[in-house]
């Protein structure tokens, strides 16, 4: 079975246990993560492009992904996930808490206070090769078709710079009803850009019933 | 829904992108990742919203965004035509040549940009919104091939009805130089706290400038808006 991302991934970083055994010896079922860590980078890629990106460092990011990958799977063997499903939900759900716990720790260090936004803000990091080169075409798509240009304007604040509802709409002297309208409209052409995509669902299903 | 978890207004369209900024409190985050879990749509969204975010991230990095959030209609074809025959039949270095002035000409009304005492005609209008994320250029403007006033607007943080501004343009190059920037003082912000003026294209030259926006009337720092007058675009 292939195995690229799991070869990429150091064996040095910080969340590179994921895959071994804890006892040391070698992984229990690898080709079955592997799996499940391939259809995770192909079916939701935006988990990982997000990660590089918040953690300026892909090595560290694909490291991240990998260990949230071996918990959800070890649970899923475990009998703890009722659906198997939900995995990719839980896969999710632990990247997001290692991210966050890993950014808790950069930020407690006195030597490295940069705040998430400076994390942010900072460029020149390397996509992942996962990164679909359509994107940002799709996205300036979505961008320039909302009218009026406040409406672009929020969702650029929105989603980009992560302003707060609230401020968004007393900068740009929109009710909520307004804010909320803008949102739901952009939120239709985000379905529609994930369908474009491409994402099979049932895809990380049909493989834990194969390999569970 | 698990018991004890609190439920969430699902058709809050903020939740996915709050979630993903890690906006949202320990419970609404439990309560959200319940439903992500449960229900694979909520999965699809937050999945789109991080494409979505990583998408836009690109763009601002590529100077891409920063186009879209600037106002501005583009010219009528025939009038674009008329400017490329203005060009050929006078000669563009006639008004943007040796005697063009070291600074920007801006006024407060277009009544008071002239050309030999006729009124400059206005562009359309500009509106400039500082883009923070994109770091580098809050708008991209053509200048047009005709003299022209450009018809500007600007939204300063502290812009309120009523309240008053100074507005500086420099060419940032020569702003390194030392070189004296053209300043207006007492704009006076419409009822959307829309700050505007108008600029005498003739006196611009392609590059990057830095405009300055100084409120009157409180002690808040000037802010600056970074925009990148090109020449302008060759289609009709």
């Amino acid at each position: 079975m292939p195995n690229q991302v799991v070869q990429s991934v150091s064996s040095s970083g910080p969340y590179a246990g994921g895959l071994h055994d804890p006892a040391g010896g070698a992984a229990s079922r690898p080709s079955d993560q592997s799996e499940l860590h391939r259809l995770m980078a192909s079916e939701y890629p935006g988990l990982q492009m997000l990660l590089v990106r918040r953690l300026r460092d892909p090595e560290l990011a694909g490291d991240l992904l990998n260990e949230a990958v071996c918990v959800a799977w070890e649970k899923n063997r475990a009998g703890q996930i009722a659906n198997p499903q939900q995995i990719a939900g839980y896969v999710y759900q632990v990247a997001l808490n290692l991210l966050r716990n890993h950014r808790r720790s950069v930020g407690d260090r006195a030597d490295r206070r940069a705040d998430s936004r400076t994390l942010d803000d900072l460029t020149g990091a390397p996509e992942p090769e996962t990164i679909d080169p359509g994107l940002v075409q799709k996205v300036l798509r979505i961008v320039r078709d909302l009218q009026p240009l406040r409406d672009r304007v929020l969702i650029v604040r929105f989603y980009l710079d992560e302003d707060d509802s609230e401020t968004l709409c007393a900068e740009l002297g929109m009710t909520s009803a307004q804010f909320t309208k803008v949102l739901h409209r952009a939120r239709r052409r985000l379905r529609e850009l994930l369908e474009s995509q491409g994402i099979r669902g049932g895809d990380l299903f049909s493989v834990l019933l194969c390999v569970g | 829904m698990p018991p004890g978890i609190p439920d969430l207004p699902m058709d809050d369209p903020t939740l996915a992108n709050r979630y993903l900024a890690d906006q949202l409190t320990e419970e609404e985050r439990s309560a959200y990742e319940a439903r992500m879990l449960a229900e694979p749509a909520v999965l699809r969204e937050v999945e789109a919203t991080a494409r979505f975010k990583v998408g836009l991230a690109l763009a601002g990095e590529q100077g891409r965004l920063a186009p879209l959030l600037v106002a501005g209609q583009r010219r009528p074809p025939y009038l674009a035509w008329a400017a490329m025959l203005a060009v050929l039949a006078i000669g563009i270095g006639i008004w943007r040549g040796a005697d063009t002035p070291a600074a920007p000409w801006i006024a407060p009304s277009l009544g008071q940009l002239a050309n030999g005492g006729t009124p400059l005609p206005a562009s359309a209008q500009f509106t400039l919104l500082r883009v923070r994320s994109d770091g580098q250029i809050d708008a991209q403007i053509p200048l047009p091939a005709r003299r022209e006033a450009l018809w500007l607007r600007v939204l300063p943080d502290s812009g309120t009805a009523g309240s008053r501004h100074s507005v500086a343009l420099t060419r940032v190059e020569e702003a390194a130089d030392g070189q004296p920037s053209s300043t207006i003082s007492d704009l006076i912000a419409n009822d959307a706290g829309y700050v505007e003026f108008f600029i005498d294209s003739a006196t611009l030259r392609p590059g990057l400038y830095q405009l300055t926006v100084e409120t009157a009337t409180t002690a808040q720092e000037a802010e600056t808006f970074r925009i990148q007058f090109s020449a302008e675009d060759s289609q009709p």
